[in-house]
Order: C-alpha cells, then structure tokens, then sequence
C-alpha cells in the first residue's frame, strides 16, 4: 500500500471490466462492499499492494457516504462502482450526503485527534480524486494508475476477436446442434422405425463435430452387456461387457457417470473393447443417462493428427447425445407398451378360450353331486375341467393342466378336450384313454416343448364303481364317510413326455357318503405371504375332516376357497386354481382295485 | 477479540480488524475492561489484517483514555498491512509500537 506518485495523470480506461454494487447505507454493509471491491480487483490481476490500497481508499469513501447522509436520506442506497481497464482503475462512489467541497490537498488532522483522517488517506493512495456535487447526489471519483492491469495484455480488438472466435464457433455449432434436433423430431414423427433414424444422425452429430468415428452403444436388458446400435467403424465392438473386473473406457464413463477423454498418450487396457477404436484417437466416451438410469454410451473419436475436441463441440456432442438417448429410450418404452398391450390381449384371448372349455352346466348322475372350480391367476394357464355324459349313469369326468402360460396353452387346453371328447368310445377305459391323447398329442407337444397333466375319472354310479388313470398330475383323493383319505397316485408321465407310454388304471368302488376330489397342483402350490405353500397333507387333513363331518357338496367346495384364501391372507395366486369335486349322497365308496403298477397310499 | 490481564497490563488480542462498523465496539469493550490499576494497556495487532481511520480513532482514543493516568498503550506486532497505515498517517511517530520475534 504506498501512497500515488505525485502529477501522475489520471489513466484513461480502455475495453474495462465493470462492477457496480449497491449498497445499503449501513457502515457494515459499506465494509462487505469494500470488500467486494478487493475481490474483484483480485480477478483482474492486480497485485496484493494495489489490493490493499484500494481496499481502504474505497472503504473511506464508502464510510463517508454513509457518515454524512441526513436521516431524511438514510434510506438512500450508496452506489458503488469499480471500473478496470488497462490504464487502471476507476472507482465512483455516488452518495446522498449534502456534499462538501474537496480540498486541494486534505492535510493530516493533529495527532491526538480521533478523526479527519479520511480524506487525507483517500488522497493519499489514489491519483486523482474528484467529488462532483449534485443536486440529489454526489459522486466521489478515484483513479489510480495500475502496473498489473499495464502488464496484461491489451485488449485490443484483433484479441477480443480471438476470444470471440471460438464463442462464435461454439454458438454457430450449438445452433446446428439445434437446427439438427428440430429436423430429427420432424422426421422421429414420420416413420415407424424411429431407431433407423438413430445412425444417420449419429453421422450428422459426426459431422457437426468433425468426428472421425462414432458408435452408439446402449445397455442390454440384462444390464450385463452395451449393444452395438450403430457405428461408423467396423472396429467398433459388437458388445461391451459390463464387468467391472474388466475395466475399459465405457466401464469407466458409466460408473463414474461422467465423461472419459482420451489421446494418444491414454494408455488403453488391451482388453478394453474400445481399445481398437480409440487408439491413435482422441475423443470422449459419453454416458447416456436418462432419468438417472443408464442408457448407454457414445463415442466420438478424431484421427490423433487433427485437433482435439473444442468445448463447444464437447457441449454439442452433450446434447445431442442425450437428446438421441431420450428418444431411443422413449422408443423402447412405445415398444414396451405395445408389447405389454399385446400381452394383455394374448391373455384376454386365453381367459376367453380357457372359460369356453369348462361345462356351462355340470352334469349331474343320480346320487352324486358334482361341482368345480377353475380360478385364473395373473398369468393365464391351461388349467380345465370337464365333465362329460356317457350314459344316463355314467360320466367322465377330466381335469388337466397344460405346461405354459397364454394362447398356446389355453389352444392346447382345447385340442385336449376336442380330442377327449371325440374317442369317447374310450370313455370306460381311462387308461386307454390316455394313451391314445398321449400316442394323438405327442408330436405336437414335443414340437413345442410342452406337456400336459391330466387326470380321467370313469364313474358308474349304477354299478358303484369308479376307475381312474392318470397322467402325471396331482393324485386323486378319496375321503370316506368317515374321514379315511386314500390317494390315487398317477400311473405314467405326462402326455407328451414318453411317445409309446402306456397308461393304467385303477379301480374303486363307491360307498355311501365318499367324495372325491381332483385337482391342479395351484391347489397345494398356494402360497403365503411367509412363502410356504398350502401342500398335500394339510388338503388330506381338510379333506378328510369336511368328509366325517358330513358336509354338504356346494359348501364343500365353499370352504375349500376358504380355506385357501385364509392360508394365503392376501397373497396373490401364483397359479390357476383348478379342482373338481365329486360328493356321493346315498351311497358308499368303497375302494377294490385292479392290477395296478401304482396302489393307492393310505 | 481476546482481554486479559497480566499483572498491571491489560491485553487485547485477536482483533481481525479495526474498520468503521467494529472499532467503535472494541474501544468501548477494551475500556470497559481496564481497571484503575491497569497502567499499561496492549494492542496485539497481530493479526489485525483491516484498519482504516475509523480504526485509527478507536486506537488514538484508547491512547487518550491511558494518558490521564499516566499509563500506556502500547501496539505489539502490528501486520505490515497496519504498520503500513500508521506510517502513512505517520501514527508510528506517536505510538509506541513494538514489534517481538
């Protein structure tokens, strides 16, 4: 801090920086401003000594606007304004005060004295100092001669246009960036291959750029691996895994979720897969993120012997890109929801067919009752039940699930019971049945990798008798009067699985007060919130205690939905629901059997 | 700002600054502290980094308030920045400023 030489003229100030603060008249405030003042000269490059001059020359000033304003002018802010050019600095200090007139020279008060120092000091540090007195306001004028903003260098036109080159070029290419994603949304809404669109304008974003080469990369569905959607260079990867053991440019750009820049002096891992493509480059590898999410990565890259990348240019590839990966990504989820669409109408169609395959009217044999039940799940299966007259004391009765879920199982739920319904000349004989569907279905089956459970009960009320064949499903249960439970396990593998299988069966005989009941595993499969499931011995437990307890058919069949809703207290169903229940109501089942590969477990 | 007192000094350090909005503050709360048998009072400006002549004249008055009986003020290691000021305002040939290691 030393004081001005003296005679020195006041600079002339060229091309300036400005700052301009209003202060509230307050003597803190005055000092933050002062302050505000240093900091700004600080970033025009004057030296610590200048900053300390002018740091007190403007808090004296600012201390007398705000000493000297009459209280019916208090209210008025101060204005403080700091000019710096390249002859030096500037200040003005406008006040409300009643102003006072600036001596020539303002001389050091007696030592002992507590104040009328200000003046001297603000003489004192600055080269000229003018106080202009108006009527409403006066303005205190400070110059000073400065050797740092001397030594930087001028601003003269030829360098301001050097600074404005590149502004002007990163504005020219933020403009085409701009006028390219107009034209891509124009054309996004004339085709119906958005993505098509994708790599001629990764081509376009190249050429904005002056890229060599580009690739577009976005996250697989398994999020495991970047897909190649499109690239300028064979070179680039057709994939990229996501492994983090193996560290690369597209790894690093996307777990750090920021840009990974790249030379020739960049040391690639020979096992980055964009090792090849950005050797010999320099570029950036950008991540796309969309709503925080991922989407994948660009890549621009310029031969090494052509400049790097400007930051305009950086910028552009920046919105470009992101703007290309919302739309993709909004592409994907059109997609998505078609997809969804279609799903939901596959599986309307399937509800449609399954509920067309179950018998509006049960049939209903002298002293029997017979009733069922087919619930869909979220996903619908194949699950159904018929049950079919063969005489006037006969019926056959079906159940089955098929393997899968939608339109082809629900299809071959049908075919299933076209066919059964078609060799009821077999109705008798179950076993034959089966085999016959099995030998009829197998081919196609096996075509599509599919199979079917299915469970076929022959019942003869008139001579008391009943014979049963299954294939591979659920067994069936068989409760008498007084609440003993025999299970009817299956006699081969599901239809579809074995080409040439032959089909058993077995007999039981029917006694007073018995029931029967045939069902889909999404019976016993029916889970809890805690992931348990119902399971075969807590139905055999149910089962057998409805039966002593001589309850009736419909409520029967009630309290079994129940029951299954109480186990799974709110839990959604996981799979159809399916059960078919056969209650003897005069007279007893009775079990004897036939040569049987399978006896029934008590 | 820090006050104590060794035997018949009272000290006064850590002041940060002595501008128009704090000088008033720390000259009331100084005198506040001296008693009548403090005869010597010390001004560690140490690390006072901002004076300006508001601060000037807190310093000239505390002087003032030392001086009817027959005390001191003394300024311990003024910065450069404040040594710079009291020469300029030529303070220094007034005051008894002492600088230690």
């Amino acid at each position: 801090m030393n004081p001005a030489p003296p005679n020195h003229a006041a600079p002339a100030v060229e091309y300036p920086a400005l700052l301009r603060v209003v202060v509230q008249p307050s003597l803190a405030e005055a000092r933050e401003a002062s302050r505000k003042m240093r900091d700004f000269l600080a970033q025009q490059g004057l030296s610590e000594d200048e900053l300390q001059t002018w740091e007190l020359a403007g808090a004296e000033a600012l201390n007398n606007a705000v000493n000297y304003v009459p209280a019916g002018r208090a209210h008025l802010p101060v204005l403080l304004e700091v000019i710096a050019g390249t002859g030096g600095v500037e200040v003005r200090v406008t006040d409300h005060t009643a102003g006072f007139d600036m001596p020539g020279k303002a001389e050091l008060p007696p030592d002992d004295s507590e104040h009328g120092r200000g003046l001297f000091l603000i003489q004192t540090l600055t080269d000229s100092a003018e106080y202009l007195r108006g009527g409403e306001s006066n303005v205190l004028i400070l110059r000073r001669a400065s050797p740092s903003l001397a030594r930087r260098p001028p601003h003269t036109v030829a360098a301001l246009e050097a600074t404005l080159a590149p502004l002007t070029e990163d504005l020219a290419a933020s403009y085409e960036s701009l006028s390219a994603i107009f034209q891509f949304t124009s054309e996004l809404c004339h085709t119906d291959e958005p993505l098509h669109l994708v790599g001629k304008w990764m081509q376009e974003l190249a050429r904005i750029t002056s890229a060599d080469w580009h690739s577009f990369h976005t996250l697989d569905a398994s999020r495991e691996w970047l897909s190649r959607v499109v690239s300028s260079n064979d070179e680039a990867p057709a994939i990229i895994p996501l492994d983090k053991a193996l560290p690369g440019l597209a790894v690093h750009a996307i777990v750090g979720r920021q840009d990974i820049s790249f030379n020739a002096a960049t040391k690639l891992a020979p096992e980055d897969p964009l090792a090849s493509l950005a050797r010999s480059s320099s570029g950036i590898v950008h991540p796309v993120f969309i709503g925080g999410e991922v989407l994948g990565i660009v890549a621009f890259g310029r031969h090494v012997e052509a400049d790097p990348f400007t930051s305009g240019q950086i910028n552009v590839i920046h919105t470009f890109a992101d703007f290309l990966g919302s739309q993709v990504r909004m592409t994907q989820v059109q997609r998505e929801a078609v997809a969804s669409r279609v799903f939901h109408r596959e599986l309307e169609i399937a509800a449609n067919i399954q509920q067309s395959l179950l018998p509006r009217k049960i049939v209903q044999p002298p002293g029997v009752f017979i009733t069922g039940e087919a619930q869909n799940a979220k996903h619908v299966g194949g699950d159904f039940y018929d049950v079919i007259h063969v005489s006037n004391n006969c019926v056959m009765m079906v159940i089955a699930d098929v393997m899968g879920k939608g339109v082809a199982a629900a299809l071959f739920a049908s075919i299933l019971r076209s066919q059964i319904r078609a060799r009821m000349d077999l109705a008798e004989r179950p076993g034959d049945m089966l085999t016959w569907l099995n030998r009829t279905l197998f081919a196609d089956l096996e075509r599509v990798e599919m199979f079917i459970t299915t469970q076929i009960v022959f019942l003869d009320v008139s001579r008391r008798t009943g014979r049963v064949s299954s294939a591979g499903h659920c067994p069936l249960l068989l409760a008498s009067a007084g609440g003993e439970v025999m299970e009817f396990q299956a006699d081969g593998p599901p239809l579809g699985i074995v080409e040439r299988q032959h089909y058993l069966e077995q007999t039981f005989i029917l006694r007073a007060g018995a029931r029967a009941l045939m069902f889909t595993d999404g019976v016993i499969d029916a889970r809890n919130l805690k992931g348990a499931s119902f399971g075969l011995p807590a139905l055999r437990e149910w089962f057998a205690s409805r039966a002593s307890a001589a309850m009736s058919g419909p409520e029967t069949k009630r309290d079994l939905l129940r029951t299954l809703d109480g186990f799974r207290r709110g839990c959604p169903a996981s799979d159809d629901l399916t059960f078919l229940l056969t209650c003897d109501m005069n007279l007893a089942l009775t079990r004897s059997s036939n040569a049987t590969q399978n006896p029934p477990r008590r | 700002m820090k006050i104590s007192t060794s035997g018949p000094s009272l000290n006064a350090s850590q002041i940060t600054e002595l501008n128009s909005s704090t000088a008033p503050a720390v000259r009331d709360e100084i005198r506040a502290a001296l008693k009548p048998e403090h005869t010597a009072l010390v001004l560690d400006l140490s690390a006072t980094k901002f004076v300006d002549s508001s601060g000037l004249g807190a310093i000239i008055a505390l002087q003032k308030t030392m001086a009817p009986k027959g005390g001191t003020l003394r300024i311990l290691n003024p910065t450069p920045t404040v040594m710079q000021i009291l020469e300029l305002t030529r303070l220094h040939r007034v005051l008894d400023i002492v600088r230690s290691t």
